[in-house]
């Protein structure tokens, strides 16, 4: 069975994209595809020039952790360590040394406003605070995108609207951002959106089109 | 992922449930005890069984008639000169020498009025040869004092210095008394050797009987004795006494008609028969040791499988954000051979404990060697990646995709 079928998809720096579609769509395996978690089975991918199809696996985990930051639903943060060495942790797997380290988490926690939280474990922290650990995680070695996967899924309202401000204001720095959501109104604050629909786009518009045509 | 980092976090993650890591390293820290309780009692029971051996020697052997027959039951030609004699030529002796021991006589000391013990020892001139002593000044016996009887005695410098007050070339041709039922009688030192019995250096020193050397012939004269206490002599091949001792026996039951009343076997028989007893303690100890460490190994895997399965996600992730393979394994390797390190670390001290006090019990010494320190925690660091691998590299080849999925 194949998830995806002929998708064709092209994402420029910069953009704030979103994806969206019931369960069963492909959009998952299009985001495990697009994390370099998984491999197409045909055609090809490519990042940052980079023709991901052809990397041997073995090259993946250095893609993954020098040009991708994942954000996902449930957080997935380690609930033995503090959010400042959640944040370290792509930074060990890329050796940087322990000064830069902790520089770089400071700055990325600020970026999300969490500064005050740096020394607490994740149980610690409320849903909202978690994702933005998450999100200081994923930015933390300047990725070529940040993929996020539901990212507001297991949040209340108010938090919700924190995260998408968090992300706005990444994308505004500069930073490509691709979004699975099956909130309309979430997807609304994006700039593109991409509907998937038994594997494959079957839609592809600005998130004017999108609310013009009553998507929301 | 730098190394330092990884033993940290294995060491957070591994004293994060205490009793689940002490159940786990149980098995390692009695392996290691064991062995390092082993090593401590050994080392100090094995110097001193060597110790005699040196001070046996290698290939010497004594011809005796049994001990558990009483002498008066044989005739007082059991075992004489003549039984020396005839054994002489015999194939495969190196060396051989008529003995007759006796302490029933005493000797003067330093203080007039003193007197010690003296266990005199008659021997043939191969003696010299068979118990190699250190000559220190004079001469040992030889063959015409042998012939004449000569009233000539060879002494230690323990006795030198406890009848004279000191030991030097001086002492030579001086004379010495001997008391015996006979009454006291004048010898002449012709020699003085290097007293290397375990009494000399004894606090006790004083109280062991002073050993002096002479002629075999002088001796039975001086006791009033035809016959030997026993005939001492040295195997050319050290390894092969059995088959001497055989031949020996044979000789001498031929020529005096007699059967099984005679005894001829290497003096290290019997540090031999309690080396292998000490061996087979320690075998037996080293095979609890063994079996324990396999176990605690199989355990430290066992918990690693189930650490691997908890922390699938954990993996998922870790994988998510770059973590290579090689990275995963290391980790779990790194784990595996904290637990069965610190095990390693403890069963030390255990066995430390258990060495000194089982030292104490059997009365020998318990020494605690850097080298099975050394051996200890290698063979527990082993343990650690030998069975770490196989749970490690599951860990490392989990799919990420499924790892994150995992609930």
């Amino acid at each position: 069975m194949e998830a995806l079928r002929g998708v064709d998809l092209w994402v420029d720096k910069g953009e704030f994209v979103s994806i969206m579609g019931s369960s069963g769509s492909g959009k998952s395996t299009m985001m495990n595809i697009l994390g370099c978690l998984d491999k197409p089975t045909s055609g090809t991918y490519i990042l940052d020039g980079i023709d991901i199809s052809k990397t041997p696996d073995k090259m993946l985990s250095e893609i993954r952790n020098k040009k991708i930051g994942f954000v996902f639903q449930s957080f997935n943060l380690l609930p033995k360590l503090t959010a400042r060495e959640n944040v370290e942790l792509p930074m060990l797997y890329a050796g940087k040394p322990a000064a830069e380290r902790h520089k770089k988490a400071d700055e990325a926690l600020e970026k999300v406003g969490l500064t005050d939280r740096a020394k607490h474990k994740p149980n610690e922290l409320s849903g909202g605070q978690k994702q933005r650990v998450a999100i200081a995680r994923a930015l933390v070695n300047s990725p070529s995108i940040i993929l996020a996967d539901e990212p507001t899924g297991n949040l209340d309202s108010k938090s919700t609207f924190e995260i998408i401000d968090i992300f706005k204001g990444l994308n505004g720095d500069g930073a490509t951002i691709v979004m699975v959501t099956h909130e309309p109104d979430v997807a609304a604050h994006t700039r593109r959106i991409v509907t998937f629909k038994d594997g494959m786009a079957i839609s592809d518009e600005t998130v004017e089109a999108f609310i013009e045509r009553g998507g929301v | 992922m730098p190394i330092g980092e990884n033993i940290k976090s294995a060491l957070k993650n591994v004293l994060s449930n205490k009793m689940r890591t002490f159940l786990t390293m149980l098995g390692i820290i009695i392996g290691i005890a064991a062995v390092i309780a082993i090593f401590s009692i050994g080392n100090g029971s094995q110097a001193q069984i060597e110790e005699q051996f040196d001070s046996l020697g290698v290939g010497r052997m004594t011809v005796s008639l049994r001990s558990n027959s009483s002498r008066q039951l044989y005739s007082s030609n059991a075992l004489t000169l003549d039984d020396y004699e005839l054994l002489m030529g015999t194939e495969g002796i190196k060396y051989i020498s008529p003995t007759y021991s006796s302490s029933n006589c005493y000797v003067k000391l330093l203080d007039p009025k003193e007197t010690n013990t003296a266990s005199i020892t008659g021997v043939g001139v191969e003696y010299y040869d068979i118990m190699s002593p250190t000559l220190l000044y004079g001469s040992y016996i030889t063959e015409t004092q042998v012939e004449e009887k000569s009233k000539v005695v060879v002494i230690t410098n323990t006795t030198a210095n406890k009848v004279f007050g000191y030991c030097s070339y001086a002492l030579i041709g001086e004379q010495i008394s001997l008391k015996s039922w006979k009454g006291s009688q004048k010898y002449t030192i012709v020699g003085i050797v290097n007293d290397d019995s375990e009494s000399a250096s004894s606090q006790y020193a004083d109280e062991y009987p002073e050993s002096i050397i002479m002629p075999i012939t002088t001796a039975q004269r001086l006791f009033n004795q035809k016959w030997l206490t026993n005939i001492t002599l040295t195997a050319e091949d050290p390894d092969n006494t059995d088959e001497l001792s055989e031949r020996i026996i044979a000789i001498l039951d031929e020529y005096h008609g007699t059967s099984e009343i005679y005894n001829c076997e290497s003096t290290t028989a019997q540090l031999e028969a309690m080396n292998e007893v000490t061996g087979t303690v320690t075998l037996l100890i080293s095979g609890v040791a063994a079996i324990s460490l396999i176990v605690g190994g199989i355990g430290v895997m066992n918990i690693m499988m189930v650490t691997v399965t908890e922390r699938t996600r954990e993996i998922g992730i870790r994988k998510s954000i770059g973590a290579k393979n090689s990275d995963i394994m290391l980790q779990f390797v790194v784990e595996a051979i904290i637990l069965t390190f610190m095990g390693g670390i403890m069963g030390i001290i255990v066995g430390w404990i258990a060495g000194m006090i089982a030292g104490k019990i059997i009365g020998s010494a318990s020494v605690i060697s850097v080298n099975s320190v050394i051996l200890a925690v290698s063979i527990s660091a082993a343990i650690g990646i030998i069975f770490g691998v196989y749970p490690a590299r599951k860990a490392s080849l989990l799919d990420p995709i499924e790892a994150l999925r995992y609930e």
